[in-house]
Formats: structure tokens, C-alpha cells, sequence
């Protein structure tokens, strides 16, 4: 999914200096919103699922309410995900909700590979 | 032969013994253990005990970390051994996120892997390890717990033995009489910033080159740690629902420093830049394979470039999160074929490879060919983007990332 909002996001990026179509922005601008939209329930489903062991229930507090909760919930998902969804169905322009998106990914990506570490091993 | 270890709770003293005489064999540097005793105390005063427990490589017969080493620097052998050769690692840490023990670490001198190889050299001209040798109250029983004849096999049949995190699917074969389920669950006992006669509670192996500076500084305990331990309260009903089960009140004393979070942000960054080298090439495929709308040729060369500029932003964050950078090589030269780093490196490669050829033959208008690459580049996106997941879910000391769904979120 990441993936496919990242190419979506960063040729959003790219009709700043491409001479594009209104309709190759068209479809960049439904990707991506359709690719936000998957992204943010796939992340709730993720964490809200109950987890099977205490390791990975403990990671989800510490993503959620935990070390990483103000990264997660305000970069992550308010300005990487909530913001440019709102923008896009609401709002006008592709630039900003395309950045906007990229950071957000980066930043979930960091708090997926960090959030588990904190948890000890022995 | 299948070698293992027995620790006998029931006579160990927390004398270190072990642990010095570790140390000493394999001429380790200051911070980093291949076997150490956790301390943990229970019980209000005047009604408190404190309880030892050795800790170290479990060897065990399916090893994780043996799975996700993308050289084969780590192997087991055919007694059952699992070794290292620190010739052949690149530091990629991999195998610590693997390890569900916590046994592995990064030397800060020759910046490879290492753990408790159960003193192979010493093994191999029929010596016991080292640590067996020193224990004074024969504590650690090493042998081959295949055959019915030795010390370590007629106990296990005459004692009730337990074992580290069975449910991980790994066959440790270090077992404990005695086990105590608070000592061996590392969630019922918090880490704690300073621990009795140790004032180090990080700061070492691949983080000792900061340690220097921020002792000095005067600035963390946690040195080598960007995060502060977990707060008691942050997830307390899951502590508590973990005390419950040992309903006791137990606390960690002493233990080894915490060796700190190894994958950091370039880990991060380098997933991040996949993606975007993946969906740079996707999204204009899905849209004229499946006449969403008009590709221009402007836009497929930019999605082409985007790729492969970013491809190569991928190569360097993965060589710069190795601690031997210099052999980086070594994952396609010597690859290990179980290993997703492996099969994630080869995608990488052929990704990029198929993106140049691409470039070329569309310049050169050879349509064929081209239509051919087009539809590779395609596939090998879609395994660049997704290997992740399952070189995640071979690290099987986070269970975290044992989720099913995390190919999708890739």
C-alpha cells in the first residue's frame, strides 16, 4: 500500500515540474486519495485487531499511547494522512497533500521499525 | 551429537564465574556479554529472594538468526553448535533482531556479530566451554543431550526442565531446572536505568562508539538509547496482567546493558525510498495497463527516473545501516538463499537493472523488447516494494512484525 501511495504522492509531487495532463492529475489525485483512505484503515485495523502475544500488544501501547504516540498520532496520521485526505475530497491543489503524504508514510515507517525494539528481549 | 546447556537454578550462587571466564576465553571488549546473570529480587522485606538466571545463546535447533543471516556468517553445525564466522558478516544486525534471546551483539571493535559459539575451539579438542569449567558449583551442565549416557541427558529425563520463549517455535536447547517464569519472562521485570554494581545500562556493542561521549557529557544513563525505557504506567494494565500470572512482586537487580534500538531511521528511510522507487513505476503501469487513463511519455520517462534515482537512494541508506559497510557486497557474492535481505538485495538489483535496460531499449524504440522489460520491472517492483514484510517476519524476536498484514502495508 505504501508503495502505491508513495508513486502516487511523489508524481503528485512531480506535475510541479512535469507539463502533465489534467487528466494524468485526475487519477494521481484519485490514487492518492484512495490510497490514503486504504492506508488509515489498514493502520487502525493493524492496531486496533487484537494482538496474540504481550510483546506485540505492548508495542501497539507504545506506538498509541506510548514513547512514539505524538509522532504516530500527529505526523503520522493527522498531517500524513488525515489532513491530505480532507484536502483532497474537500480542498484544491496536489502539491501540498502529496508532500504532506510522504512525510506521513516516512513517519509511520519510523515508528513501525522503532516501536518494537522498545520492547526487551531478556 | 547435539549439544546443549542445562542451568541448574538450584545450585547457582550469581557469583559472575561464568561471565568473567566467558569473557576472558574470547578475549571480549568491555559492554558486550555472550553470557551473563540476570538478578532479579522478589518479595517485600523482610520476605525477599533473589533469584539468578544465566543467560546466553540457546542454540537452538531451528535458530532464527541463522535464518535471516544474509552471508551464512551464521551456521550450525553438525553437532548442533550454532557458530559464527565474523569473516563473513556485514553487520547488518539482522540476526539480533531474529534472536527472541537477546543473545547476539555487535563487537565495537571488529564490528561483526558475535554470541556464545559453546566454545567450539574448546569442544572440538574435547573440552567443556569455558564457563562449565570455571562454574564452582557445577551449575552449567554442557554435553550431547541426544545421547542417553551423559550428565546433561539424565537429567533432563530425571528433572523438570523449562525453556526461554518455546512458543517462538525456535527448539532452544538451553534449559533451566529451577526456571523461575519472572526470570525468564523479560516483559514481568521493567529494564531499569542503573542496576546494582553497574552504572552502564547502555551504550555498548554498535552504540559504543557514542557511549565515550555522552558519559562525559554527564547526560543519560541510557547511553546509546535515543528513546528513555518505558514509563511503569504507560501500559500498565499489561504489566499487571503479566505480574498477575507470577503474583509476586518482582523487580530486575542486575542485568546486561541494553544493547538499544539497531535498526534506526536509516532502516526507516530506506523502506520509505523503496516504496517511493516501486510506486514511481506502478502507478503509471496500473494506469495504462488497465486504461485508467493516458500515459504520456513525459510521465512514464519521469516515473522511470524517479525509480531508479530513488532505487539508488535505497542501495546507499542499506549500505550506510551496516556496521561493515566495506562488505556490502557480500549479500549478492555470498548469499544465503533463505534469507529475504538475500532475495530483497536480488530484487533490488534486477528492479534496477530491468529500469535501465527499460530506459534503453525505449529510447531505442525496440518494442518487443521493451513491452517484455515493461511487464518485468512491473513484477520486480511489486517485490522490491513487499520483501520487507517477510525479511520482518523473519526476525522472530518482534512480534510485532509477525503480522500478517504487513505485506499489504508495505
Amino acid at each position: 500500500m505504501h508503495a502505491l501511495l508513495a508513486g502516487a504522492a511523489v508524481s503528485g509531487v512531480a506535475t510541479l515540474f512535469l507539463d502533465t495532463s489534467l487528466e494524468w492529475r485526475r487519477f494521481v489525485m484519485q490514487a492518492l486519495t484512495v490510497g490514503l483512505a486504504i492506508n488509515l484503515v489498514n493502520v487502525l485495523v493493524e492496531l486496533m485487531t487484537p494482538h496474540p502475544t504481550q510483546d506485540a500488544k505492548r508495542t501497539v501501547q507504545i506506538i498509541v499511547r506510548g514513547e512514539y504516540s505524538r509522532l504516530f498520532w500527529l505526523s503520522a496520521i493527522i498531517i500524513g494522512n488525515l489532513l491530505p485526505l480532507v484536502w483532497l475530497i474537500f480542498g484544491d491543489g496536489l502539491m501540498l497533500p502529496a508532500i504532506a503524504s510522504l512525510i506521513g508514510i516516512y513517519c509511520l515507517e519510523y515508528v513501525w521499525v522503532r516501536a518494537p525494539q522498545m520492547i526487551p528481549l531478556s | 551429537m547435539n549439544f546443549g546447556f542445562i542451568i541448574d537454578n538450584r545450585k547457582c550462587i550469581g557469583c559472575h564465574a561464568c561471565t568473567v571466564a566467558c569473557k576472558s576465553e574470547h578475549d571480549m571488549p568491555i559492554g558486550v556479554n555472550r553470557t551473563w546473570v540476570k538478578y532479579i529480587e522478589k518479595g517485600e522485606f523482610p520476605n525477599t529472594r533473589r533469584l539468578f538466571s544465566v543467560m546466553r545463546c540457546n542454540h537452538c535447533a531451528d535458530a532464527p538468526c541463522v535464518e535471516i543471516c544474509p552471508t551464512s556468517a551464521l551456521f550450525t553445525r553438525s553437532d548442533g553448535i550454532v557458530d559464527f564466522d565474523g569473516r563473513r558478516c556485514i553487520g547488518c544486525k539482522s540476526c539480533m533482531q531474529a534472536c527472541p534471546y537477546d543473545a547476539l551483539y555487535i563487537d565495537p571493535e571488529s564490528h561483526t556479530a558475535a554470541k556464545c559459539n559453546y566454545c567450539a575451539h574448546r569442544v572440538e579438542i574435547g573440552l567443556e566451554p569455558a564457563c562449565v569449567i570455571v562454574c564452582p558449583e557445577h551449575a552449567i551442565i554442557s554435553g550431547d543431550i541426544d545421547n542417553p549416557a551423559t550428565e546433561i541427558s539424565q537429567l533432563m529425563a530425571r528433572e523438570q526442565v523449562t525453556a526461554r520463549k518455546v512458543e517462538k517455535g525456535t527448539q532452544p536447547k538451553l534449559f533451566y531446572i529451577d526456571g523461575d517464569a519472572a526470570s525468564l519472562n523479560p516483559i514481568v521485570t521493567e529494564q531499569s536505568g542503573s542496576y546494582m554494581w553497574s552504572s552502564q545500562s547502555g551504550g555498548v556493542g554498535h552504540f559504543a562508539k557514542f557511549a565515550e561521549a555522552r558519559i562525559s557529557q554527564n547526560t543519560a544513563q541510557w547511553v546509546g538509547n535515543d528513546e528513555k525505557v518505558l514509563v511503569p504506567g504507560d501500559d500498565e494494565k499489561i504489566l499487571q496482567k503479566a505480574r498477575d500470572v507470577i503474583q509476586e512482586n518482582t523487580r530486575r537487580v542486575y542485568d546486561a546493558p541494553s544493547k538499544g534500538s539497531l535498526w534506526g531511521w536509516e532502516v526507516a528511510a530506506y523502506i520509505w525510498t523503496k516504496a517511493i522507487a516501486s510506486g514511481a513505476f506502478l502507478v503509471p503501469f496500473i494506469a495504462s495497463v488497465f486504461g485508467f487513463t493516458r500515459v504520456s511519455g513525459n510521465v512514464q520517462w519521469l516515473g522511470l527516473t524517479i525509480a531508479l534515482l530513488f532505487l539508488l537512494f535505497t542501495t546507499v541508506l542499506l549500505v550506510k545501516d551496516l556496521d561493515k559497510p566495506t562488505r556490502f557486497l557480500y549479500v549478492l557474492l555470498r548469499p544465503h538463499w533463505r534469507s529475504w535481505l538475500v532475495r530483497g538485495g536480488y530484487a533490488l538489483v534486477l528492479y534496477g537493472g530491468c529500469l535501465t535496460f527499460l530506459t534503453v531499449t525505449a529510447a531505442l524504440n525496440l518494442q518487443g523488447i521493451t513491452l517484455i522489460l515493461f511487464w518485468a520491472s512491473a513484477a520486480l517492483a511489486v517485490i522490491t516494494a513487499v520483501y520487507t514484510a517477510f525479511l520482518f517476519a523473519q526476525a522472530k524476536g518482534r512480534d510485532f512484525w509477525q503480522s500478517p498484514t504487513l505485506a499489504l502495508h508495505m
